[in-house]
């Protein structure tokens, strides 16, 4: 006994770790499958005949029905016919859950079984809205039974024509036969779900109702949902994490044959509920505030427990666009003849779900749906994008396209997903760009012309250096005509003004020659660029050119100036070369103005300071 | 001496001694179109401005300052410029030479303190002032008359047309022309007018004398009864002087009465009179009667006119007194005994500005042009002297003419502006001249400031000359030398005569009676003794006398000589006296930090046992700095010698012969020198080399010359007209 015990601590201590480890990403462990995301509605037809009370003793066909009107998701509608030789109660869709309770308790087993009247009232229930499931889930226990057999008849046509009507409402009638007493398949109630392509689940070789109704809800109905555990143990403890903020509403269902004790939740939420059935527990969430929840439970003996997570988000569409155009090569060989450049326009379009109440951007954005695929179509035209960092990324071609429709296909998640669709994208790419002329001959032309230029210009250079100056010949004979080519001007002049129409000093002036460009500079710049001002007398008459062995050539042109070569008077307009350390003396036209000249040298080290 | 450069100390000074003498540039003259000057000009410029004494200088440049009275004031009036629209006749010329009592004074105080070697602050200047007043004056004449009439008796004793006559006759002439200096003008007349009043009037006026009562010549006799008793002397109404004694007096009194009326064609009595009593015995001369009011009051007169014109003489001649004794001093550090490279100078007689001007700078390139930069050194210039550097470190060439009136501030006139010695030294670089400049005189300039402001105004007043190209040859030499100073230069002349309730004549007592002059400060720029001892170590044989021959090379110049260097500064030292105790150690500490230019210290300081009393060197840099701190002067000589001597060695610089200079050959100039590195004076010491490097590309040689581990580039261009291109 007392190893019994351990044993079951030990099991269920193992299987809060395991559900601990395991439920805090309850999505790892799910494949990636296909949900049936369309609205439903649901009727669950109650057999409450009086052989009930043989078959269901302990009433878990209504436990069943209760199980699953917590279970279904919120965009599901849930009505009930109970029915004997009567309709017992009838509960239309919309209808509060207190009602619900109520109505299921006061089932009482009695009389015969009208099925044929009971699916009529039921079939009454549906609505005929478009993309909803239809579904009639019936328990009984028996075939159709009145107390005559006009009456049996009646009911059987009647069952068998709803049953007609029903497929055609596009109604699936699943039957989960309860009890033992069943002779084959070939009871006429069972007609039911033959003709509307529906099952028949046999109470015990299908399993448990409760376990039938499970099988009914998530195998068949399909609704998005996650199992967030399955354990099997008297006791444990449950957490998970909602994938994202603001969910609209988080049902967690337990179900286990022993049924559930001492069931709390830990979670934050604007309202919510546990409600505790023979087989079942659920915990119902109304727009939580967090992400977190935690269950604890505990079972009066071991048994399987599973636990399955539906979550609701109301969310819209969110989008992104951003154009870039692209040449077409494909269009402008088509267009070549224009010679003008075709684009292609394409919109990046950034898509993510956002919480229509505004209290989370991006639903997406968690890790949990990071490297989730997501279908949808634009404009029909279906594609598949993969989430990152919360959003996916399309790029579509929109030349001639000014708006899409865009419609998310989520039913690969778990959770649901309330989204207006389809979602229009107006596209308003910007003008495309100026195609630039072609410059191409234009800029060939203008090439040709600078070479050209240039070409002129180093003749043209080549030319000015070729000074062509008449030196004066120092053996007295007439000048010679010179040309002077690639001089440089080298050394500096040292400038001493002797006399001055004002008899004014001025202070001795030094101007560098070297590093100077090679042309012509007359001693009237050179005064200027020295600050002295004499005025017109002459100056800008006499002038100076780099020679060669590093002379400079000075060449008188003025009127009335004089110049000495040390004491040689330079003839007018002939060019004389002064070496290092040569002298000339200038007597300006106003015969009194006078300055002397030295032309000395730089030094290497002289230079490199300039 | 090596044969090529013979020396290495020539100086010129530029300044104005004489304004009535030839000056450079009248003798240069012009130089339109002139590279050069002939030999002929220059032996002719040196004939008449190379110096090589004090007393060459005193012969050549015969300073003089010019004296003329004004009769509208009743004043002398003195200038060093002959002033012109004066006649000749009019005007009196005062040499000042050893013979004159104020140049003499000062040279004779530096000569005392020299021997004394005392500091400003214990020496007894008023015993030298002393020798500008009359008494001093007359006791010179005292000396000298004794000498003539001793000689003029020994010439009346000999009997006319005796040989020995003759010779005591050409003596005679001799004496009486000194002494007709005297007599010949009025001025000079003044001292001995004075003392001879005062030995007349003041006659009883001895220490012992009490009483106020008027002296009474007598005779000693004895009465009738043999009572002893003195009788006054009977009296001669006359004004005429009596002749009591023997006869040669007589004559000589006549002789010297007949020169002064011939000399003087406006000769008068009582200066006469003056002239016989001065140069004779006074006992030959007595005046038997004295008009003693008229006598007082010529005396006061005599007086109060003497010492406003010596007054007046101070002030007019103080600038010139302080160029002649800077010129004295730059001599003086010379010994006169040594015989070697004796330092010369070259005057140029004119003033800074004149030189700097643009019209005239052309003349001293033209002269530098032909002494510096020929391969023959003999008149080659190495320094320069400009001194009284205007402490405005802003200040201009005056301007030659003042359109509008701008800023009366008081400015010294006789100072040189910061912008001719730009001028100046800009043309100094381009010949290798190193430049000795020194600030303004005055009492801000002295060791006395120095040693109180520090070197900082210095290195203020110098920055628009540093960084220059120039900076190089600019020599700041500080603090400036004084003389007399300021405030120990007055001189008692003497005091007012008055005549008291007595009827007795005496000096007045009164302190507003007492007649003083000041002479307001002598002072000797710093440069002129700075050229001088950096000239004076030039010389090997001056360097051997400091250093023993073991360790000079007598073939080699000082250029190298770092009298920074161990005990340099204790061997060589300048020959002026010691002014202060010293500078305080944070000074020093800042002129060490520095390392700025020449400066001059007066340090208690012994070498090899004796106290030194001079003054002696602690700096000597130029103003070219790396930064940090400024070059010693001796490199930029070495660059400069090295130059010169490889340019005379390779033929102007051919590249073959560059490459033999510095060969190993133990014959090579460069193995030569590298074998006296021993020496004081050798031209590579220890720890110098000198390596080339030739750039064909430019044509230049360079020079890399260590000195001490710090590189010095000198760049040549390369002759390449050799025989090889030519070939």
């Amino acid at each position: 006994m007392k190893t019994k015990r351990i044993k079951i601590i030990c099991m269920a201590l193992c299987s809060i770790f395991i559900l601990t480890i395991c439920l805090h990403f309850p999505c790892m462990a799910s494949e990636e499958q296909k949900f049936d995301i369309n609205n439903g509605e649901v009727v669950f037809m109650l057999d409450t005949s009086v052989s009930m009370n043989g078959h269901d003793k302990d009433r878990l066909a209504v436990d069943a029905v209760r199980q699953a009107f917590y279970s279904l998701p919120s965009n599901y509608e849930a009505g009930l016919v109970a029915y004997n030789t009567e309709i017992q109660a009838k509960i239309p869709f919309g209808t509060e859950q207190s009602q619900w309770d109520e109505n299921l308790n006061a089932i009482e087993y009695t009389g015969y079984t009208n099925a044929g009247e009971a699916l009529r009232q039921a079939v009454e229930l549906f609505s005929d809205k478009e993309k909803t499931n239809r579904y009639v889930i019936i328990l009984t226990d028996g075939e159709i039974d009145m107390p005559d057999a006009q009456q049996k008849e009646a009911s059987r046509l009647l069952y068998e024509k709803m049953a007609r009507e029903a497929k055609e409402k596009g109604i699936v009638i699943y039957i989960i036969a309860s009890g033992s007493e069943w002779n084959g398949t070939g009871a006429h109630i069972f007609d039911g779900a033959g003709l509307t392509d529906g099952t028949i689940y046999w109470e015990g070789q299908s399993g448990s109702i409760s376990e039938i109704m499970k099988r009914i809800l998530y195998d068949r109905m399909n609704f998005p949902r996650s199992a967030v555990g399955a354990s099997k143990g008297n006791g444990g403890k449950l957490s998970m994490e909602l994938p994202a903020a603001a969910a609209e509403h988080a049902r967690v269902v337990l179900t286990a044959e022993q049924g559930f004790e001492n069931i709390s939740a830990e979670y934050a939420a604007e309202n919510g509920t546990v409600i505790n059935g023979k087989k079942f527990a659920v915990v119902d969430i109304e727009k939580p505030l967090g992400q977190k929840i935690e269950i604890s439970y505990e079972s009066t003996d071991v048994s399987d427990a599973e636990a399955y997570l539906t979550v609701d988000y109301a969310a819209e569409i969110k989008t992104h666009i951003t154009y870039r155009t692209e040449e077409d090569p494909t269009a402008q060989k088509q267009d070549v003849q224009n010679a003008q450049t075709a684009y292609k326009h394409i919109a990046d379009i950034e898509i993510w779900l956002s919480d229509t109440q505004g209290r989370n951007d991006d639903l997406w954005d968690s890790a949990y749906y990071e490297g989730r695929q997501i279908s949808f179509t634009i404009n029909g035209t279906p594609a598949v994008e993969t989430i990152h960092k919360g959003r996916i990324l399309h790029s579509i071609q929109i030349d001639g396209i000014s708006e899409a429709a865009l419609e998310l296909d989520v039913a690969n998640l778990s959770e649901r997903f309330a989204i207006r669709q389809p979602c229009t994208l107006t596209f308003s790419p910007p003008a495309d760009p100026v195609p630039e002329p072609n410059y191409m001959p234009l800029w060939t032309i203008l090439g040709v012309l600078v070479l050209i230029l240039t070409v002129i210009l180093i003749v043209l250079a080549k030319k000015s250096r070729e000074t062509v100056i008449y030196m004066a010949n120092p053996s007295g004979n007439e000048a010679k005509k010179e040309e002077i080519k690639g001089c440089t001007y080298t050394g500096k002049l040292n400038m001493y003004v002797i006399q001055t129409q004002t008899g004014q000093d001025v202070a001795p002036q030094t101007y560098r020659l070297f590093g100077r460009q090679n042309t012509r500079i007359t001693l009237n710049q050179i005064l200027n660029s020295c600050g002295i001002k004499f005025g017109k007398i002459g100056a800008e008459d006499i002038s100076f050119y780099a020679g060669p062995d590093k002379a400079l050539i000075v060449m008188d042109q003025s009127e009335k100036c004089t110049v000495l070569r040390g004491t040689e008077i330079l003839k007018k307009g002939m060019g004389y070369p002064v070496y290092y350390n040569g002298k000339l003396t200038v007597t300006f036209e106003d015969g009194i103005t006078e300055m002397e000249i030295h032309y000395k040298n730089l030094k290497p080290s002289e230079q490199q300071n300039i | 001496m090596g044969d090529t450069i013979r020396q290495t100390n020539r100086t010129m000074l530029m300044e104005e001694v004489n304004p009535e003498k030839l000056d450079f540039l009248t003798l240069v003259g012009d130089v339109r179109g002139m590279e050069s000057l002939s030999d002929d000009k220059i032996k002719e410029i040196h004939d008449q401005l190379l110096v090589r004494s004090f007393d060459e200088m005193l012969e050549k440049f015969a300073p003089t300052v010019y004296c003329y009275y004004d009769a509208n004031n009743q004043k002398v009036a003195y200038t060093l410029k002959k002033p012109e629209g004066i006649p000749e006749n009019m005007l009196t010329e005062i040499p000042l030479n050893r013979k004159n009592e104020y140049l003499g004074m000062l040279m004779s105080m530096v000569d005392t303190k020299r021997s004394e070697g005392t500091i400003n602050a214990d020496f007894k200047f008023e015993k030298l002032t002393d020798m500008i007043s009359p008494k001093k004056v007359m006791e010179e004449i005292r000396q000298n008359r004794k000498e003539l009439q001793y000689t003029y008796a020994q010439y009346a004793e000999l009997e006319d047309g005796a040989p020995q006559k003759l010779d005591l006759a050409d003596k005679l002439n001799v004496m009486f022309e000194e002494a007709s200096a005297n007599y010949n003008n009025v001025m000079a007349m003044l001292p001995l007018a004075i003392e001879d009043i005062k030995t007349r009037l003041l006659l009883g006026d001895s220490g012992e004398k009490k009483d106020n009562s008027p002296l009474a010549l007598g005779v000693l006799s004895m009465g009738a009864e043999g009572e002893l008793r003195i009788l006054e002397a009977p009296k001669v109404e006359t004004t005429a002087l009596v002749a009591v004694d023997d006869n040669a007096n007589t004559g000589l009194i006549e002789a010297l009465k007949e020169d002064y009326k011939t000399l003087n064609e406006e000769s008068n009595d009582y200066v006469e009179a003056l002239v016989a009593r001065t140069f004779c015995p006074l006992t030959s001369t007595m005046e038997s009667r004295i008009d003693q009011e008229k006598e007082v009051a010529n005396y006061n007169s005599y007086l109060e006119f003497y010492k406003e014109s010596k007054d007046a003489f101070i002030k007019t001649v103080k600038p010139l007194i302080e160029k002649l004794l800077g010129i004295w001093c730059y001599f003086e550090q010379y010994p006169q005994k040594i015989k070697g490279m004796r330092p010369s100078l070259v005057i140029t007689n004119v003033s800074n500005d004149m030189m700097a001007k643009s019209s005239n700078i052309s003349r001293l390139i033209t002269y530098l042009n032909t002494v510096n930069a020929k391969n023959e050194f003999s008149n080659t210039v190495w320094y320069s002297i400009v001194p009284s550097v205007s402490l405005d470190q802003h200040s201009k060439m005056k301007l030659t003419r003042e359109r509008f009136k701008g800023n009366s501030a008081a400015m010294k006139t006789d100072v040189n502006s910061v912008e001719s010695l730009v001028r100046l030294l800009d043309v100094f670089k381009d010949y290798g001249v190193q430049c000795f400049f020194s600030y303004e005189t005055g009492d801000t300039t002295t060791f006395n400031t120095l040693a109180t402001e520090g070197i900082e105004k210095y290195e203020e007043r110098c920055a628009p000359l540093m960084g220059k190209a120039f900076s190089e040859y600019a020599i700041p030499c500080l603090p400036n030398f004084t003389i007399i100073p300021k405030e120990k230069s007055g001189v008692v002349l003497d005091s007012r005569m008055v005549i008291n309730e007595n009827n007795a004549v005496e000096l007045s007592k009164e302190k507003e009676d007492i007649m003083k002059l000041w002479i307001d400060g002598v002072y000797v720029g710093a440069a002129y003794v700075a050229a001088g001892i950096v000239s004076a170590y030039q010389c090997p044989e001056y360097l051997k006398d400091r250093f023993g021959k073991a360790g000079v090379d007598m073939q080699l110049p000082g250029v190298r000589f770092d009298i920074e260097a161990d005990d340099h500064s204790l061997a060589v030292r300048t020959m002026m006296s010691k002014e202060i105790t010293g500078f305080t150690n944070s000074i020093k500490a800042d002129i060490n930090r520095k390392n700025f230019g020449f400066v001059f210290s007066s340090e208690n300081a012994s070498y090899k046992g004796n106290n030194i009393t001079n003054i002696m060197i602690y700096k000597s840099r130029n103003l070219m700095s790396d930064g940090y701190t400024f070059e010693p002067i001796y490199k930029t000589q070495v660059t400069t010698y090295i130059e010169r001597i490889l340019r005379h060695a390779t033929g102007d610089f051919k590249e073959d012969a560059i490459v033999q200079f510095f060969s190993n050959n133990p014959r090579s100039q460069k193995s030569e020198w590298l074998s006296k590195r021993e020496c004081i004076n050798a031209v590579l010491g220890k720890g110098d080399d000198i390596e080339y490097f030739i750039d064909n590309e430019n044509g230049y040689c360079t020079l890399n010359i260590t000195f001490n581990g710090n590189v010095k580039n000198l760049e040549v261009e390369i002759n390449r007209l050799n025989a090889a291109n030519r070939a």
